[in-house]
Protein backbone atom coordinates (compact mmCIF):
# COMPACT_ATOMS: atom_id res chain seq x y z
CA UNK A 1 0.00 0.00 0.00
CA UNK A 2 1.39 3.40 -0.91
CA UNK A 3 0.90 6.39 1.29
CA UNK A 4 -1.74 8.78 0.00
CA UNK A 5 -0.60 12.12 -1.29
CA UNK A 6 -2.90 13.77 1.15
CA UNK A 7 -5.56 12.58 3.49
CA UNK A 8 -8.32 14.62 4.92
CA UNK A 9 -7.94 16.28 8.22
CA UNK A 10 -4.28 16.99 8.89
CA UNK A 11 -4.05 20.74 9.14
CA UNK A 12 -1.07 22.68 7.85
CA UNK A 13 -1.10 24.43 11.18
CA UNK A 14 -3.33 24.03 14.17
CA UNK A 15 -4.72 27.54 13.74
CA UNK A 16 -5.33 27.39 10.01
CA UNK A 17 -6.75 24.12 8.71
CA UNK A 18 -5.67 23.36 5.16
CA UNK A 19 -8.42 24.75 2.93
CA UNK A 20 -7.89 22.18 0.22
CA UNK A 21 -7.92 19.07 2.39
CA UNK A 22 -10.20 16.24 1.43
CA UNK A 23 -12.60 15.43 4.22
CA UNK A 24 -14.47 12.13 4.56
CA UNK A 25 -18.14 13.09 4.69
CA UNK A 26 -20.18 9.88 4.67
CA UNK A 27 -20.48 6.34 3.42
CA UNK A 28 -21.42 6.72 -0.25
CA UNK A 29 -23.98 3.90 -0.09
CA UNK A 30 -25.82 5.73 2.71
CA UNK A 31 -26.13 8.84 0.53
CA UNK A 32 -27.41 6.84 -2.43
CA UNK A 33 -29.84 4.94 -0.21
CA UNK A 34 -31.21 8.20 1.13
CA UNK A 35 -31.93 9.56 -2.39
CA UNK A 36 -33.93 11.47 -3.48
CA UNK A 37 -33.69 12.92 0.02
CA UNK A 38 -30.26 14.37 0.84
CA UNK A 39 -28.14 13.42 3.82
CA UNK A 40 -27.03 16.25 6.10
CA UNK A 41 -23.41 16.18 7.31
CA UNK A 42 -21.51 18.80 9.31
CA UNK A 43 -17.99 19.96 8.56
CA UNK A 44 -16.40 22.49 10.91
CA UNK A 45 -19.93 23.11 12.25
CA UNK A 46 -21.39 23.95 8.86
CA UNK A 47 -24.12 21.62 7.58
CA UNK A 48 -23.83 20.26 4.04
CA UNK A 49 -26.55 18.44 2.12
CA UNK A 50 -25.14 15.42 0.29
CA UNK A 51 -27.44 14.71 -2.63
CA UNK A 52 -27.37 12.39 -5.64
CA UNK A 53 -27.92 14.58 -8.71
CA UNK A 54 -27.77 13.04 -12.18
CA UNK A 55 -25.98 10.05 -10.70
CA UNK A 56 -23.22 12.00 -8.96
CA UNK A 57 -23.04 12.87 -5.31
CA UNK A 58 -22.94 16.61 -4.68
CA UNK A 59 -22.51 18.70 -1.55
CA UNK A 60 -24.57 21.90 -1.25
CA UNK A 61 -24.63 24.05 1.84
CA UNK A 62 -27.55 22.74 3.87
CA UNK A 63 -29.26 26.09 4.26
CA UNK A 64 -31.78 27.60 1.88
CA UNK A 65 -30.74 31.24 1.39
CA UNK A 66 -34.41 32.23 1.25
CA UNK A 67 -35.69 31.40 4.75
CA UNK A 68 -32.74 29.46 6.24
CA UNK A 69 -34.40 26.05 6.52
CA UNK A 70 -32.18 23.04 5.76
CA UNK A 71 -32.17 22.00 2.12
CA UNK A 72 -31.86 18.43 3.36
CA UNK A 73 -35.54 18.60 4.31
CA UNK A 74 -36.28 18.83 0.58
CA UNK A 75 -35.43 16.41 -2.19
CA UNK A 76 -33.83 16.04 -5.59
CA UNK A 77 -36.20 16.50 -8.52
CA UNK A 78 -35.89 16.74 -12.29
CA UNK A 79 -35.17 20.17 -13.74
CA UNK A 80 -34.85 21.50 -17.27
CA UNK A 81 -31.04 21.31 -17.25
CA UNK A 82 -30.54 18.33 -14.99
CA UNK A 83 -31.58 17.29 -11.55
CA UNK A 84 -31.86 19.92 -8.86
CA UNK A 85 -32.19 20.01 -5.10
CA UNK A 86 -35.54 21.52 -4.17
CA UNK A 87 -36.22 23.11 -0.79
CA UNK A 88 -39.19 21.61 1.01
CA UNK A 89 -40.48 24.97 2.24
CA UNK A 90 -41.11 27.12 -0.85
CA UNK A 91 -39.71 24.91 -3.60
CA UNK A 92 -36.67 27.06 -4.41
CA UNK A 93 -34.35 24.76 -6.37
CA UNK A 94 -30.57 24.63 -6.76
CA UNK A 95 -28.46 23.06 -9.50
CA UNK A 96 -25.39 20.91 -8.88
CA UNK A 97 -23.20 24.02 -8.98
CA UNK A 98 -25.35 25.66 -6.29
CA UNK A 99 -27.03 28.20 -8.54
CA UNK A 100 -30.69 28.95 -7.81
CA UNK A 101 -32.61 27.71 -10.86
CA UNK A 102 -36.25 27.83 -9.75
CA UNK A 103 -38.44 30.04 -7.57
CA UNK A 104 -41.95 28.66 -8.05
CA UNK A 105 -43.69 31.64 -6.43
CA UNK A 106 -42.52 33.83 -9.32
CA UNK A 107 -43.98 31.59 -12.01
CA UNK A 108 -42.42 29.01 -14.29
CA UNK A 109 -38.77 29.52 -15.07
CA UNK A 110 -38.50 32.92 -13.47
CA UNK A 111 -35.38 33.54 -11.43
CA UNK A 112 -34.24 37.15 -11.04
CA UNK A 113 -30.89 37.93 -12.64
CA UNK A 114 -28.05 37.74 -10.12
CA UNK A 115 -30.12 35.76 -7.62
CA UNK A 116 -27.05 33.73 -6.67
CA UNK A 117 -27.41 30.45 -4.89
CA UNK A 118 -25.85 28.34 -2.19
CA UNK A 119 -22.17 27.33 -1.75
CA UNK A 120 -20.97 23.90 -2.87
CA UNK A 121 -17.98 21.66 -2.09
CA UNK A 122 -15.78 19.70 -4.47
CA UNK A 123 -16.80 16.06 -4.12
CA UNK A 124 -15.30 12.72 -5.11
CA UNK A 125 -16.37 9.17 -4.36
CA UNK A 126 -13.55 6.86 -3.42
CA UNK A 127 -13.18 3.73 -1.30
CA UNK A 128 -16.92 3.65 -0.64
CA UNK A 129 -16.73 7.10 0.92
CA UNK A 130 -17.85 10.57 -0.11
CA UNK A 131 -14.94 13.01 0.16
CA UNK A 132 -15.31 16.76 -0.02
CA UNK A 133 -12.98 19.70 -0.24
CA UNK A 134 -13.72 23.29 0.66
CA UNK A 135 -11.20 24.78 -1.77
CA UNK A 136 -9.31 23.81 -4.89
CA UNK A 137 -8.52 20.27 -3.86
CA UNK A 138 -5.14 18.54 -3.79
CA UNK A 139 -4.64 15.35 -5.76
CA UNK A 140 -6.09 12.43 -3.95
CA UNK A 141 -5.06 8.79 -3.87
CA UNK A 142 -7.74 7.51 -1.59
CA UNK A 143 -7.71 5.75 1.72
CA UNK A 144 -7.99 2.07 0.92
CA UNK A 145 -7.44 -0.40 -1.85
CA UNK A 146 -8.67 -3.81 -2.92
CA UNK A 147 -6.91 -5.41 0.08
CA UNK A 148 -8.60 -3.28 2.72
CA UNK A 149 -12.03 -3.18 4.31
CA UNK A 150 -13.84 -0.05 5.44
CA UNK A 151 -14.96 -0.06 9.08
CA UNK A 152 -18.18 1.59 10.22
CA UNK A 153 -17.52 5.29 10.95
CA UNK A 154 -17.44 6.44 14.55
CA UNK A 155 -18.20 9.78 16.17
CA UNK A 156 -16.06 10.67 19.17
CA UNK A 157 -16.55 13.60 21.56
CA UNK A 158 -13.08 15.01 20.97
CA UNK A 159 -11.55 17.74 18.80
CA UNK A 160 -9.93 16.60 15.56
CA UNK A 161 -6.45 17.64 16.69
CA UNK A 162 -6.80 15.59 19.87
CA UNK A 163 -7.89 12.57 17.84
CA UNK A 164 -4.88 12.92 15.59
CA UNK A 165 -2.54 13.36 18.52
CA UNK A 166 -3.82 10.28 20.28
CA UNK A 167 -3.93 8.11 17.15
CA UNK A 168 -0.65 9.16 15.59
CA UNK A 169 1.33 10.87 18.29
CA UNK A 170 1.16 14.19 16.49
CA UNK A 171 -1.68 16.66 16.06
CA UNK A 172 -0.21 17.53 12.68
CA UNK A 173 0.49 14.03 11.47
CA UNK A 174 0.18 14.24 7.75
CA UNK A 175 -0.84 10.86 6.49
CA UNK A 176 -3.46 9.50 8.81
CA UNK A 177 -1.71 6.26 9.74
CA UNK A 178 -2.61 4.91 13.14
CA UNK A 179 0.34 3.15 14.78
CA UNK A 180 -1.38 -0.09 15.51
CA UNK A 181 0.65 -3.24 15.86
CA UNK A 182 -0.57 -5.25 12.96
CA UNK A 183 1.36 -6.41 9.96
CA UNK A 184 -0.03 -3.46 8.07
CA UNK A 185 -1.15 -0.24 9.70
CA UNK A 186 -4.73 0.83 9.99
CA UNK A 187 -5.36 3.88 7.88
CA UNK A 188 -7.85 6.44 8.95
CA UNK A 189 -9.21 9.80 8.01
CA UNK A 190 -11.30 12.15 10.06
CA UNK A 191 -13.71 15.03 9.74
CA UNK A 192 -14.21 17.77 12.35
CA UNK A 193 -17.98 17.81 12.82
CA UNK A 194 -17.63 20.73 15.22
CA UNK A 195 -14.77 22.08 17.32
CA UNK A 196 -15.37 19.33 19.89
CA UNK A 197 -16.74 16.40 17.90
CA UNK A 198 -15.02 14.33 15.23
CA UNK A 199 -16.07 11.55 12.91
CA UNK A 200 -13.47 8.91 12.13
CA UNK A 201 -13.31 6.59 9.13
CA UNK A 202 -10.82 3.73 8.97
CA UNK A 203 -9.82 0.91 6.66
CA UNK A 204 -8.13 -2.23 7.88
CA UNK A 205 -6.29 -4.95 6.00
CA UNK A 206 -8.93 -7.45 4.93
CA UNK A 207 -6.61 -10.34 5.76
CA UNK A 208 -6.36 -9.17 9.38
CA UNK A 209 -9.85 -7.79 9.67
CA UNK A 210 -10.82 -9.02 13.13
CA UNK A 211 -7.66 -8.20 15.10
CA UNK A 212 -7.27 -4.89 13.31
CA UNK A 213 -10.91 -3.97 13.87
CA UNK A 214 -10.67 -4.87 17.55
CA UNK A 215 -7.52 -2.80 17.89
CA UNK A 216 -9.29 0.14 16.23
CA UNK A 217 -12.29 -0.17 18.53
CA UNK A 218 -9.98 -0.15 21.54
CA UNK A 219 -8.40 3.04 20.26
CA UNK A 220 -11.82 4.62 19.84
CA UNK A 221 -12.73 3.62 23.40
CA UNK A 222 -9.56 5.25 24.66
CA UNK A 223 -10.36 8.37 22.68
CA UNK A 224 -13.88 8.60 24.08
CA UNK A 225 -12.68 7.90 27.63
CA UNK A 226 -10.10 10.64 27.38
CA UNK A 227 -12.80 13.13 26.35
CA UNK A 228 -15.90 12.31 28.38
CA UNK B 1 -16.24 49.24 -5.13
CA UNK B 2 -16.27 46.44 -2.68
CA UNK B 3 -19.66 45.52 -1.30
CA UNK B 4 -20.53 47.08 2.00
CA UNK B 5 -20.22 44.81 4.97
CA UNK B 6 -23.59 43.64 6.23
CA UNK B 7 -24.54 42.75 9.75
CA UNK B 8 -26.95 39.96 10.41
CA UNK B 9 -29.65 41.06 12.82
CA UNK B 10 -31.77 38.43 14.52
CA UNK B 11 -34.59 39.11 16.95
CA UNK B 12 -34.40 37.16 20.19
CA UNK B 13 -37.62 35.93 21.72
CA UNK B 14 -36.65 37.58 25.00
CA UNK B 15 -35.62 40.92 23.53
CA UNK B 16 -36.41 43.60 26.14
CA UNK B 17 -38.04 45.84 23.50
CA UNK B 18 -40.88 43.32 23.23
CA UNK B 19 -41.97 44.17 26.77
CA UNK B 20 -44.03 47.11 25.42
CA UNK B 21 -46.31 44.77 23.46
CA UNK B 22 -49.35 42.83 24.57
CA UNK B 23 -48.59 39.12 24.74
CA UNK B 24 -50.83 36.19 25.68
CA UNK B 25 -49.65 34.16 28.66
CA UNK B 26 -52.41 31.54 28.92
CA UNK B 27 -55.81 30.49 27.65
CA UNK B 28 -58.53 31.82 29.93
CA UNK B 29 -59.89 28.33 30.37
CA UNK B 30 -56.56 27.17 31.79
CA UNK B 31 -56.43 29.76 34.60
CA UNK B 32 -58.26 28.88 37.80
CA UNK B 33 -58.02 29.55 41.54
CA UNK B 34 -54.87 27.44 41.81
CA UNK B 35 -51.75 29.39 40.74
CA UNK B 36 -50.55 28.65 37.22
CA UNK B 37 -46.89 29.32 36.40
CA UNK B 38 -46.23 30.97 33.05
CA UNK B 39 -43.24 32.52 31.31
CA UNK B 40 -42.95 35.60 29.13
CA UNK B 41 -39.78 37.04 27.60
CA UNK B 42 -37.79 34.95 30.04
CA UNK B 43 -39.66 36.17 33.15
CA UNK B 44 -41.85 33.91 35.25
CA UNK B 45 -45.28 34.82 36.64
CA UNK B 46 -47.99 33.12 38.69
CA UNK B 47 -51.58 33.52 37.46
CA UNK B 48 -54.33 33.12 40.02
CA UNK B 49 -58.04 33.58 39.33
CA UNK B 50 -59.72 35.29 42.27
CA UNK B 51 -62.74 33.02 42.14
CA UNK B 52 -64.09 30.16 40.12
CA UNK B 53 -65.96 32.02 37.36
CA UNK B 54 -63.88 31.60 34.21
CA UNK B 55 -64.26 33.54 31.01
CA UNK B 56 -64.42 30.67 28.57
CA UNK B 57 -67.11 31.74 26.15
CA UNK B 58 -67.02 33.38 22.78
CA UNK B 59 -67.35 37.15 22.49
CA UNK B 60 -69.38 38.76 25.24
CA UNK B 61 -70.55 35.48 26.71
CA UNK B 62 -69.58 35.04 30.36
CA UNK B 63 -69.90 38.74 31.06
CA UNK B 64 -69.50 37.89 34.74
CA UNK B 65 -66.12 36.36 35.44
CA UNK B 66 -63.52 36.59 38.15
CA UNK B 67 -60.36 38.60 37.66
CA UNK B 68 -56.90 37.11 37.38
CA UNK B 69 -53.98 38.28 39.47
CA UNK B 70 -50.55 38.21 37.88
CA UNK B 71 -47.70 37.95 40.37
CA UNK B 72 -44.07 38.05 39.30
CA UNK B 73 -41.92 35.14 40.42
CA UNK B 74 -38.36 36.10 41.22
CA UNK B 75 -36.86 39.52 40.51
CA UNK B 76 -39.33 40.39 37.73
CA UNK B 77 -41.38 43.59 37.98
CA UNK B 78 -45.14 43.47 38.20
CA UNK B 79 -46.53 43.78 34.67
CA UNK B 80 -47.77 47.21 33.64
CA UNK B 81 -51.08 45.95 32.30
CA UNK B 82 -53.21 42.81 32.23
CA UNK B 83 -56.45 41.99 30.45
CA UNK B 84 -58.54 39.01 29.44
CA UNK B 85 -59.74 38.98 25.87
CA UNK B 86 -60.23 36.60 22.92
CA UNK B 87 -60.15 33.59 25.20
CA UNK B 88 -56.66 34.51 26.39
CA UNK B 89 -55.02 36.24 29.32
CA UNK B 90 -52.81 39.08 28.06
CA UNK B 91 -49.88 40.81 29.73
CA UNK B 92 -47.89 43.91 28.81
CA UNK B 93 -44.75 43.91 30.92
CA UNK B 94 -44.24 47.64 30.32
CA UNK B 95 -46.73 50.34 29.40
CA UNK B 96 -48.17 48.95 26.15
CA UNK B 97 -47.45 50.85 22.97
CA UNK B 98 -50.79 49.86 21.40
CA UNK B 99 -54.22 48.61 22.29
CA UNK B 100 -55.13 45.05 21.39
CA UNK B 101 -56.36 44.99 17.78
CA UNK B 102 -60.02 44.31 16.98
CA UNK B 103 -60.93 40.80 15.89
CA UNK B 104 -64.51 41.36 14.71
CA UNK B 105 -65.50 37.71 14.38
CA UNK B 106 -64.77 37.21 18.07
CA UNK B 107 -67.60 39.57 19.06
CA UNK B 108 -69.93 38.38 16.31
CA UNK B 109 -72.67 36.24 17.90
CA UNK B 110 -73.01 34.55 14.54
CA UNK B 111 -69.64 32.90 15.13
CA UNK B 112 -68.31 30.36 17.56
CA UNK B 113 -64.68 29.72 18.34
CA UNK B 114 -61.99 27.56 19.88
CA UNK B 115 -58.38 28.19 20.87
CA UNK B 116 -55.66 25.64 20.23
CA UNK B 117 -52.11 25.98 21.42
CA UNK B 118 -48.75 24.41 20.71
CA UNK B 119 -45.33 24.96 22.30
CA UNK B 120 -42.28 25.06 20.02
CA UNK B 121 -38.61 26.12 20.04
CA UNK B 122 -39.29 28.20 16.91
CA UNK B 123 -39.27 31.94 17.62
CA UNK B 124 -42.49 33.92 17.66
CA UNK B 125 -41.29 36.08 14.76
CA UNK B 126 -40.64 33.12 12.48
CA UNK B 127 -44.09 31.69 13.29
CA UNK B 128 -45.78 34.97 12.33
CA UNK B 129 -43.64 35.19 9.18
CA UNK B 130 -44.74 31.69 8.24
CA UNK B 131 -48.43 32.46 8.85
CA UNK B 132 -48.27 35.50 6.54
CA UNK B 133 -46.58 33.46 3.82
CA UNK B 134 -48.97 31.98 1.24
CA UNK B 135 -46.38 30.74 -1.27
CA UNK B 136 -45.39 27.68 0.74
CA UNK B 137 -48.88 26.13 0.50
CA UNK B 138 -48.05 24.03 -2.53
CA UNK B 139 -44.95 22.48 -0.93
CA UNK B 140 -45.36 22.16 2.79
CA UNK B 141 -49.17 21.93 2.77
CA UNK B 142 -49.76 20.15 -0.53
CA UNK B 143 -52.04 17.59 1.13
CA UNK B 144 -53.83 19.91 3.52
CA UNK B 145 -54.55 22.70 1.05
CA UNK B 146 -54.93 20.40 -1.95
CA UNK B 147 -52.78 22.61 -4.14
CA UNK B 148 -50.23 21.01 -6.47
CA UNK B 149 -49.38 23.91 -8.78
CA UNK B 150 -47.15 26.59 -7.26
CA UNK B 151 -48.94 29.40 -5.45
CA UNK B 152 -47.53 32.52 -7.08
CA UNK B 153 -47.94 36.18 -6.24
CA UNK B 154 -50.83 36.46 -8.70
CA UNK B 155 -53.81 37.91 -6.86
CA UNK B 156 -51.50 39.16 -4.12
CA UNK B 157 -51.64 42.72 -2.77
CA UNK B 158 -49.93 44.37 0.19
CA UNK B 159 -50.96 47.48 2.08
CA UNK B 160 -48.53 48.77 4.70
CA UNK B 161 -50.15 51.10 7.24
CA UNK B 162 -48.55 52.81 10.22
CA UNK B 163 -49.75 50.20 12.69
CA UNK B 164 -50.46 47.15 10.54
CA UNK B 165 -49.69 45.27 7.36
CA UNK B 166 -52.58 43.94 5.29
CA UNK B 167 -52.12 41.20 2.71
CA UNK B 168 -54.97 40.20 0.43
CA UNK B 169 -54.63 37.03 -1.58
CA UNK B 170 -57.09 35.60 -4.08
CA UNK B 171 -56.31 32.05 -5.10
CA UNK B 172 -57.70 28.57 -5.68
CA UNK B 173 -57.26 25.78 -3.16
CA UNK B 174 -58.44 22.17 -3.12
CA UNK B 175 -57.87 22.19 -6.87
CA UNK B 176 -58.45 18.46 -7.18
CA UNK B 177 -62.04 18.64 -5.90
CA UNK B 178 -65.15 19.95 -7.62
CA UNK B 179 -67.15 22.70 -6.00
CA UNK B 180 -70.94 22.85 -5.82
CA UNK B 181 -71.07 24.20 -9.37
CA UNK B 182 -68.87 21.44 -10.70
CA UNK B 183 -65.72 23.55 -11.11
CA UNK B 184 -62.43 22.14 -9.97
CA UNK B 185 -60.94 23.87 -6.96
CA UNK B 186 -62.25 26.30 -4.42
CA UNK B 187 -61.57 30.02 -4.73
CA UNK B 188 -60.44 31.62 -1.49
CA UNK B 189 -60.13 35.35 -0.92
CA UNK B 190 -57.96 35.82 2.14
CA UNK B 191 -57.13 38.94 4.09
CA UNK B 192 -54.27 38.74 6.56
CA UNK B 193 -53.73 41.61 9.00
CA UNK B 194 -50.55 41.75 11.04
CA UNK B 195 -50.01 43.92 14.16
CA UNK B 196 -46.79 44.07 16.20
CA UNK B 197 -45.54 42.27 17.97
CA UNK B 198 -47.02 38.85 17.27
CA UNK B 199 -50.66 38.97 16.19
CA UNK B 200 -51.96 38.06 12.72
CA UNK B 201 -55.64 37.76 11.88
CA UNK B 202 -56.76 35.83 8.80
CA UNK B 203 -60.23 36.42 7.34
CA UNK B 204 -61.34 34.08 4.57
CA UNK B 205 -64.21 34.33 2.10
CA UNK B 206 -65.22 31.49 -0.22
CA UNK B 207 -67.32 33.02 -3.04
CA UNK B 208 -68.69 29.77 -4.42
CA UNK B 209 -70.77 28.97 -1.38
CA UNK B 210 -70.70 32.49 0.08
CA UNK B 211 -69.13 31.36 3.35
CA UNK B 212 -66.60 32.94 5.68
CA UNK B 213 -64.19 31.83 8.36
CA UNK B 214 -61.31 33.32 10.32
CA UNK B 215 -58.24 32.26 12.21
CA UNK B 216 -55.81 34.26 14.32
CA UNK B 217 -52.25 33.34 15.17
CA UNK B 218 -50.97 34.91 18.36
CA UNK B 219 -47.59 34.02 19.81
CA UNK B 220 -46.28 34.07 23.36
CA UNK B 221 -42.49 34.43 23.40
CA UNK B 222 -41.87 32.44 26.56
CA UNK B 223 -38.09 32.57 26.56
CA UNK B 224 -35.14 32.71 24.20
CA UNK B 225 -35.79 29.12 23.21
CA UNK B 226 -39.53 28.62 23.57
CA UNK B 227 -42.76 30.00 22.09
CA UNK B 228 -46.40 29.11 22.56
CA UNK B 229 -48.48 29.49 19.41
CA UNK B 230 -52.20 30.12 19.98
CA UNK B 231 -54.58 29.72 17.06
CA UNK B 232 -58.05 31.21 17.47
CA UNK B 233 -60.32 29.29 15.13
CA UNK B 234 -63.47 31.28 14.29
CA UNK B 235 -66.27 29.66 12.33
CA UNK B 236 -69.87 30.80 11.66
CA UNK B 237 -72.37 29.03 13.89
CA UNK B 238 -74.17 27.95 10.72
CA UNK B 239 -71.09 25.82 10.02
CA UNK B 240 -71.16 22.77 12.29
CA UNK B 241 -67.53 21.95 11.56
CA UNK B 242 -65.73 23.87 14.31
CA UNK B 243 -64.03 20.71 15.59
CA UNK B 244 -62.99 19.84 12.04
CA UNK B 245 -61.54 23.33 11.57
CA UNK B 246 -59.59 23.04 14.81
CA UNK B 247 -58.20 19.69 13.64
CA UNK B 248 -57.32 21.21 10.26
CA UNK B 249 -55.59 24.20 11.86
CA UNK B 250 -53.60 21.92 14.13
CA UNK B 251 -52.55 19.73 11.20
CA UNK B 252 -51.39 22.77 9.22
CA UNK B 253 -49.50 24.12 12.23
CA UNK B 254 -47.77 20.79 12.76
CA UNK B 255 -46.77 20.68 9.08
CA UNK B 256 -45.21 24.11 9.49
CA UNK B 257 -43.41 23.17 12.69
CA UNK B 258 -42.03 20.01 11.08
CA UNK B 259 -39.80 22.13 8.86
CA UNK B 260 -39.36 25.25 11.00
CA UNK B 261 -38.11 23.19 13.95
CA UNK B 262 -35.29 21.95 11.71
CA UNK B 263 -33.86 25.49 11.42
CA UNK B 264 -30.42 25.77 13.00
CA UNK B 265 -31.29 29.30 14.15
CA UNK B 266 -35.07 29.73 14.44
CA UNK B 267 -34.97 33.46 15.22
CA UNK B 268 -36.55 36.06 12.93
CA UNK B 269 -34.00 37.78 10.73
CA UNK B 270 -34.51 41.55 10.60
CA UNK B 271 -31.53 42.55 8.44
CA UNK B 272 -32.78 42.89 4.84
CA UNK B 273 -29.80 41.33 3.08
CA UNK B 274 -29.15 38.27 5.22
CA UNK B 275 -31.88 36.25 3.53
CA UNK B 276 -32.92 36.40 -0.13
CA UNK B 277 -36.30 37.96 -0.88
CA UNK B 278 -38.40 38.21 -4.03
CA UNK B 279 -41.52 40.18 -4.85
CA UNK B 280 -43.53 37.20 -3.57
CA UNK B 281 -42.13 37.93 -0.11
CA UNK B 282 -43.56 41.45 0.23
CA UNK B 283 -45.74 40.56 3.21
CA UNK B 284 -42.72 39.14 4.97
CA UNK B 285 -40.65 42.23 4.21
CA UNK B 286 -43.34 44.69 5.31
CA UNK B 287 -43.96 42.70 8.49
CA UNK B 288 -40.25 42.91 9.36
CA UNK B 289 -40.16 46.64 8.63
CA UNK B 290 -43.15 47.32 10.87
CA UNK B 291 -41.82 45.13 13.65
CA UNK B 292 -38.44 46.87 13.39
CA UNK B 293 -40.15 50.27 13.70
CA UNK B 294 -42.04 49.01 16.74
CA UNK B 295 -38.80 47.84 18.32
CA UNK B 296 -37.03 51.11 17.52
CA UNK B 297 -39.72 53.34 19.01
CA UNK B 298 -38.67 55.01 22.27
CA UNK B 299 -39.85 53.29 25.38
CA UNK B 300 -42.46 55.02 27.50
CA UNK B 301 -42.14 55.52 31.21
CA UNK B 302 -43.30 52.50 33.12
CA UNK B 303 -45.74 53.41 35.87
CA UNK B 304 -45.80 51.41 39.05
CA UNK B 305 -49.00 49.42 38.72
CA UNK B 306 -48.38 46.89 41.42
CA UNK B 307 -51.37 44.65 41.88
CA UNK B 308 -52.99 45.35 38.53
CA UNK B 309 -55.67 42.79 37.80
CA UNK B 310 -57.36 41.70 34.65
Amino acid sequence: MTAPSRLAGPPSSTADPAPAAWWPMAIAADVRESAPAPLSVRLHGTPWALAVMDGRIRALKDLCPHRRVPLSVGQVTAGESGEMLQCGYHGWAFAADGLCVAIPALGDGRVPRGMGGTPVLHVVERDGLVWASEGEPATFDGLGDEETTLLPPAVVPAPAAACRRQLTGSPRHADGFAPIATDQPIRFALRPITDVTTELFAVVPSAQYLPARNAWLELLDELSSAHP
Amino acid sequence: MAGAATTDIFLDNDDARLRRAWHPVARSVDVGPEPTRVQLNGDAYALTRLGSRVRTGHGDEDAEYDAVEVQPLGPTLTPAAVQECYGLLWVAQEEPAHELPPLPEWYDPGYHSAVLLERTPVSAGVLIDNFLDVTHFSYLHRQSFGRSRPVTDDGYAIKAEPDRVVLTHDTVLQEGRRDQEGHLGQRRIARYTYWPAYITHLQMYFPVDDTEAAATLICQPESATSTIAYVLVLVPRSDPGLADQVDFSRRVLMEDLAILERMADPRLCLSPRTELHTRADRASIEMRKLLSRFLAAPAQLTPDLTGVRA
